[in-house]
């Protein structure tokens, strides 16, 4: 028999009114998170001025005078733009050989080999470039450990979504080159990778927001010293999450608060790439 | 002109028809070798170290209970990571117990509730968050989940003990379940977004079928729902391979006691944690850094098997999906 039509409109009721709140549900942690990093962080930045936070090195057990976060923001810019600069350099090629032999056992491999490395947990990458750089060829914590172990993170994710974008890409463009005796070097780099470049700045974008956040490849690669400015690739270093991660866990309340205070610095940059990304395309892939 | 043989290889090749190709191939080949170099040192890397602990112990540094590390013995060392394994495992569970209602909720929502104008905004704010540190989220799970958390669980244990899940007393915030919800709130917009996208890709006939037979939305929604199944299983399976893998955020919060419990008040440890905690001081031990490797070696594996589970699941529903479509 069938149910009346009131009970299945009351049913109808509930069920959405639930998935609205647990959709809700789901996003009231970030908003929360965003309001106690502000919060907090603009606390801890008002103490000493936003100019001095971001320049002077940090005094974590000096409540007279904290210091700020200079030495691990230059060592994250140092870090992120290396590590940007390397993997763009081979994820562009590797996205050419996705999207350009289509179909092919080559293309596949390469696309299943990105998307494993993609879904890999970072704590390993950074322990296999610890047991490499750091144990046997450096001998010691060191930035340029670091910087590859980021490189390595970020590089398969701008692979996938730059092949993504030359897919895009119309068949019309590459018949037109050949067409008019363009070779396939000159067709791919002159004219479908410029069609496609929103969406590899994207990829570009998301990977340096990712590249400035991550903690665990720089755990056991860059050391964290940030009593001053160590911009030396064979020397121990610092970053803005590594450092974050440890002065939280210091007993101390200056150590702490620099902690907060680091953690706005790097919500606003994530916030700020991330925005960049949006005006640049729709849909944003993360994943 | 005469074919060599990296010629006649490089031809065989779908795609590759004139010499111009061959060398554009060619050209672009060591970006992909660089690829498979990088997944090839990682194992080898984490076979060769585990080696030291695996010949002294076998298999038990994957069974064993005991974690024992004696300075200057290294014949006293004795490392099981049976404890660590349990909490990964455990953790990740929890965390998309939580996350399955959260992130079909949120996708649904997002792809059918959501009015046309809210909709951009609502999902900037969900790219947001799959794009926030994990970091960030240890630094709130720290600060404000776990002292949150405390007074609830002990309620729970002291007026549900008889139930297993909160057997022990908590002694702090810093606890099993504070790592589930931490993990489940962080994969939530990972194992939305895979549902989404196969939500999006139902063909608009399906849904005005359902209406025009007198379907209320909930019912469509339902219907929809169980179309993109296979979606969900594999979004929430990346969600448990990523909630295994996480390290930082978790190693804050779960308090890093080696003990097997059922209760989800009590402290815990992961594989990932047990690393993130132990690495600085491993040096001083013998076996300690080669089974920390060892549990590397783990939550390789369990990343690795999930995720091909999850790739060879969705495969089979677009199969299914493109059958549909007209």
């Amino acid at each position: 028999m069938p149910r009346s039509l009131r009970a299945r409109k009351l049913e109808n009721a509930v069920g959405l009114a639930v998935i609205v709140a647990l959709a809700i549900a789901s996003v009231l942690p970030l908003i929360h998170i965003l309001y106690m990093v502000i919060v907090r962080g603009v606390e801890a930045i008002a103490r000493i001025g936003l100019y001095r936070f971001l320049t002077e090195p940090p005094h974590p057990f000096d409540p007279q005078n904290p210091g700020g976060i200079g030495p691990a923001l230059v060592g994250s810019l140092e870090l992120s733009g290396l590590a940007i600069a390397v993997a763009t350099l081979i994820a562009l090629p590797a996205s050419v050989l996705i999207a350009e032999f289509r179909g092919s056992r080559i293309s596949r491999g390469t696309l299943l080999l990105a998307l494993t490395l993609v879904e890999f947990p970072t704590i390993l990458v950074g322990l296999t470039v610890y047991a490499v750089l750091v144990d046997h060829v450096v001998g010691g914590y060191n930035m340029l450990a670091g910087a590859v172990a980021l490189t390595l993170v970020i590089l398969p994710y701008m692979a996938v979504q730059a092949s993504e974008a030359l897919r895009g890409v119309p068949e019309g463009v590459r018949e037109a080159a050949y067409s008019l005796g363009a070779t396939r070097l000159k067709t791919v780099y002159a004219l479908i990778a410029p069609a496609a470049r929103r969406g590899i700045l994207v990829g570009i974008l998301i990977g340096l927001a990712r590249a400035a956040g991550e903690t665990a490849p720089l755990l056991f690669t860059v050391g964290g010293a940030y009593e001053g400015y160590h911009l030396c690739l064979y020397k121990v270093g610092g970053a803005v999450p590594l450092m974050i991660y440890q002065f939280i866990q210091m007993p101390y309340k200056p150590a702490q608060d620099l902690a907060w205070g680091a953690a706005l610095v790097l919500m606003t940059i994530i916030v700020g790439v991330m925005l960049l990304a949006r005006l640049l395309v729709k849909e944003v892939k993360i994943l | 002109m005469s074919e060599g043989p990296l010629s006649r290889l490089l031809r065989r090749v779908r795609g590759v028809r004139s010499r111009d190709d061959e060398r554009f191939l060619l050209l672009h080949l060591p970006a992909s070798l660089t690829l498979l170099l990088v997944i090839l040192a990682m194992l080898g890397v984490f076979i060769a170290y585990s080696i030291p602990v695996m010949s002294r112990e076998g298999f038990h540094v994957f069974t064993d209970t005991t974690w024992r590390a004696v300075e200057g013995d290294p014949q006293a060392e004795w490392y099981g990571l049976l404890p660590a394994i349990y909490g990964s495992v455990y953790t990740s569970l929890i965390a998309v117990l939580i996350a399955a209602p959260l992130s079909v909720s949120l996708a649904v929502a997002l792809e059918e509730l959501t009015p046309r104008r809210l909709r951009g905004s609502l999902s900037l704010l969900t790219d947001l968050m799959a794009a926030t540190p994990t970091i960030i989220y240890g630094l709130w799970g720290l600060a404000f989940l776990a002292p949150h958390m405390y007074p609830i669980l002990s309620w729970l244990s002291s007026h549900a003990s008889w139930i297993p899940l909160f057997s022990k007393h908590p002694s702090s915030g810093y606890t099993i379940a504070t790592a589930g919800v931490l993990l489940a709130v962080m994969s939530t917009p990972f194992a939305a977004a895979v549902i989404r996208e196969a939500y999006s890709m139902i063909p608009l006939s399906i849904r005005e079928a359902a209406y025009s037979l007198g379907a209320t939305r909930l019912e469509v929604i339902r219907i929809l729902l169980g179309m993109v199944k296979p979606s969900i299983v594999a979004g929430l399976a990346l969600a448990f391979a990523r909630a295994v893998g996480e390290t930082v955020a978790v190693s804050l919060v779960i308090g890093n006691s080696m003990t097997i419990t059922p209760s989800v008040t009590d402290s815990g440890v992961t594989v990932s944690s047990l690393i993130a905690s132990q690495f600085g001081n491993a040096g001083f031990y013998h076996y300690m850094t080669s089974a920390l490797f060892a549990g590397g070696l783990v939550i390789f594996a369990i990343g690795l098997a999930v995720n091909v589970a999850a790739v060879w699941y969705m495969k089979k529903w677009e199969e299914k999906v493109m059958g549909v479509a007209p």
